[in-house]
């Protein structure tokens, strides 16, 4: 049994002498103190785990020796049991009134008395471990807070890389949003122009946080670098998709602005609905998620496609994650999409809008507590995005890379058994920095060629086999097959730039050692293509400005130059 | 909000019915439904008493898709009300499971 | 007069300290009377009160249950400031204490 130290305090030395003897059989250490005044000095210097107090002492009575001692023990919880003779309600209610925790009736009983010493040590231990928590979780919080302060400075560093500050964009984002997963990056194009992306990651609190950091270095860095808004996708998933756990994500809207078509084209992946405003018109566009969020699908099966709207001068978007959808207010109703929509609508002019919706969101919360962030960016069309702050640099960066220069590579067979080549093509590209801004869809011609060439080519496969779904399926068994197969073949990679420094031509020529096809035939029959084969050759027709098929049709040159008419 | 596992056809399909708001509170409940059957081939997320989902549903319905094999995964959403609906278009899943 | 049953089992509890605790409580309460006329001289009926009760829980302790009983009437009187009773009272008391003396004496 664990000793506790017990305070007796009666001037009855008879008194105490018998109770501090059954005390001290049931196991305790026992001090006592023969009057008030004692008792507190030796509560001072002791610090008994239990008081035992007689009310009726000379000098300091009970009651105020109790006083003096809970004040001593501060936020402890020392339990003062009253001694007393007294049996009528109100001196024992007075008793409990002067901090008294209880009381107990002479003659004692000895089973009651030690049931209550031990009743009170576990109280106190209780309140003990009680204390420890609760300074253990402030100090914790303490902790938190200041990491949250360092982590949102580097967050800051790297986020204010750009230009949310440019005039063209209004925005509200809450100072520690970065730790509530919305993340809002804008930054200028090399070429003029401007790259937006508003995320909202699930969950809260540093895993939010995290998956901020490498987004938005990926997003100011490959912007600046000259990439496509694409590729810088396709990158960003990536990433996410690699050091996010299953079941987390990053919902995303992502705009490119093109003053100098006067246009602008946005993908947006699980993000509410947003809306396109006219300058000079009443009509509300409305933008749509097409996409699973960022995070969420493998490189392979990741779908960049954007969709390009004209958008003039003036002209106004607005982009938002789901904190404003969901804002609640005090009876706990959402603000909702109905609300929103009919605040955009009745604004009286397109640059209300932005105004109108805080203050209606606003008026709607009225400062009850919100789980969300209700980050909003609103995004105007303005020509001077067209001339670039820093084109003295830029340029002189489109400038630099590799101008003129070729390169081949051939694979045998050995090698294209395990061996994808189309990474390594790309990279060497992306040296170029011209080509960096269609990155995604030279990407895409150059799977597709050496796809063709490989598996029609050195495979033999027929790509008619793909034109049902069993066949599709068909025609993967048989691939799998022939390539653990394969013994012999070859693809021969040749690529040709050259540049004169703000443009330039590639030249990618694919030869496989297979029986090639009736490319005359083919020409012919074009058009008549169906759902499962064949479906990069429009795009290659879309980005190439030739395509040329040579020899028994096992040789494909084409040629692109570059900057492309449109960088769709 | 409460989760229940049922056995059809079988043994091999899962029938998991969620009522309620269905957000992170049921994230526990969600996983040991389909973490504690065994020779299911077929899910059933039945969102028939799901009132309301949030983007940690989300996040439990790609553990689902990943825990039946991903890419090889045969999900079927159903009886999703039209909120319901609404937030799993706008995350554009039907891409990833069978929405009824 | 005394419980002897109850004083037995406290013997038990106090063992080698049972006799110094018989020795201690004759030695407080013969000073008590003495202490309880002084003040009762002066009509300060509070430290008259405050020493009979101190005579009535040793008293009950060492099982005189009687002398005990018969104090807690004396710190009523006391309480109730009847100087008139008070000194016949304290004197019965006195009285009733010295049998219990002489029985303690002659069983330690």
């Amino acid at each position: 049994m664990t000793a506790y130290k017990v305070l007796i305090a009666d001037d009855n030395s008879v008194d105490r002498k018998v109770l501090s003897r059954v005390v001290r059989n049931q196991g305790n250490e026992v001090i006592e103190a023969t009057n008030g005044f004692e008792a507190v000095d030796i509560f001072t210097e002791h610090r008994p785990d239990i008081v035992l107090m007689d009310v009726m002492m000379p000098g300091l009575n009970g009651k105020e020796a109790t006083r003096q001692i809970k004040s001593i023990a501060e936020e402890d919880f020392v339990p003062v049991i009253f001694l007393t003779s007294l049996s009528d309600a109100q001196s024992l209610a007075d008793c409990l009134e002067s901090g008294g925790d209880d009381f107990l009736t002479k003659p004692y009983n000895h089973v009651v008395l030690q049931a209550k010493i031990d009743s009170y040590h576990r109280m106190s231990e209780m309140h003990r471990t009680l204390l420890n928590q609760r300074d253990e979780i402030a100090r914790v919080n303490r902790h938190m807070l200041q990491e949250q302060r360092v982590a949102k400075a580097v967050y800051d560093n790297v986020a204010h890389a750009g230009c949310l500050t440019s005039p063209n964009i209004r925005y509200e984002l809450s100072p520690l949003a970065v730790f509530n997963g919305d993340v809002l990056l804008a930054a200028r194009k090399p070429g003029g122009g401007m790259h937006v992306l508003l995320g909202d990651f699930t969950g809260h609190g540093l895993p939010a946080a995290i998956g901020a950091m490498p987004m938005a270095d990926i997003f100011y860095g490959m912007t600046a670098k000259g990439f496509g808004l694409r590729e810088v996708l396709r990158e960003i998933n990536q990433k996410l998709k690699s050091i996010l756990p299953v079941g987390f994500f990053c919902c995303a809207a992502a705009v490119d602005l093109a003053p100098d078509r006067q246009a602008a084209s946005v993908w947006m992946g699980g993000v509410p609905d947003c809306y396109l405003l006219r300058n000079d018109g009443e009509r509300i566009e409305t933008l749509s998620s097409r996409h699973l969020p960022l995070g969420v699908m493998s490189a392979d099966k990741f779908n960049d496609q954007m969709t390009e709207f004209p958008m003039a001068n003036g002209d106004r978007l607005f982009l938002w994650s789901d904190g404003i959808i969901e804002a609640r207010n005090s009876d706990g109703e959402m603000f909702g999409q109905e609300r929103l929509i009919n605040v955009v609508r009745d604004s009286a002019h397109a640059s209300d809008v932005y105004d109108d919706i805080q203050r209606a969101v606003d008026e709607f919360v009225d400062g009850s507590e919100q789980d969300d962030d209700t980050t909003l960016i609103e995004v105007v069309m303005d020509d001077a995005l067209r001339e670039d702050n820093e084109s003295g640099v830029t340029k002189a960066g489109i400038s630099q890379g590799p101008r003129d220069w070729s390169m081949e590579y051939r694979l045998e067979a050995s090698t294209l058994k395990s061996f994808n080549p189309v990474p390594l093509m790309n990279h060497i590209m992306m040296e170029v920095p011209g080509l960096r801004a269609i990155g995604g869809q030279l990407y895409t011609v150059v799977a597709e060629l050496f796809s063709n060439a490989f598996e029609h080519g050195v495979l033999g496969l027929q790509s008619s086999m793909k034109q049902s779904p069993d066949g599709f399926i068909e025609y993967y068994r048989q691939r799998e097959k022939r390539v653990a197969e394969l013994e012999e073949g070859f693809v021969r990679i040749n690529m040709h730039h050259t540049g004169v420094g703000e443009s330039g031509t590639l030249t990618l020529t694919l030869e496989d050692s297979g029986d090639g096809f009736d490319y005359k035939r083919h020409d012919r029959e074009e058009g008549s293509g169906n759902n499962y084969s064949g479906r990069g050759i429009p795009l290659i027709e879309s980005i190439c400005d030739s395509i040329e098929y040579r020899g028994k049709g096992n040789e494909v040159s084409v040629v692109i130059h570059w900057p492309l008419e449109q960088a769709t | 909000m409460s989760v229940r596992a049922s056995l059809a056809g079988n043994g091999q399909e899962l029938v998991i019915q969620v009522d309620g708001r269905f957000d992170f509170s049921a994230h526990q409940e969600f996983r040991d439904a389909y973490e504690s059957a065994s020779q299911v081939r077929k899910y059933i997320v039945d969102l028939g008493g799901a009132t309301y989902l949030d983007s940690s549903a989300l996040g439990m319905l790609l553990l689902l898709r990943d825990h039946a094999g991903g890419d090889h995964s045969e999900i079927s959403i159903t009886n999703c009300n039209d909120d319901v609906r609404k937030i799993l278009a706008i995350s554009n899943f039907e891409q990833l499971f069978t929405i009824q | 007069m005394i419980d002897i049953e109850s004083l037995n089992m406290l013997k038990d509890i106090m063992e080698e300290e049972f006799q110094p605790l018989i020795e201690l409580y004759i030695r407080d309460s013969d000073r008590r009377f003495p202490e309880m006329r002084m003040a009762l001289s002066e009509g300060d009926c509070e430290s008259v009160r405050m020493t009979v009760h101190s005579l009535k829980g040793a008293s009950s302790n060492v099982c005189a249950v009687d002398l005990a009983e018969q104090a807690y009437t004396v710190e009523k009187m006391a309480i109730d400031g009847a100087l008139d009773q008070l000194p016949g009272a304290i004197d019965a008391l006195e009285q009733s204490y010295q049998q219990v003396r002489q029985q303690l004496n002659t069983l330690v």
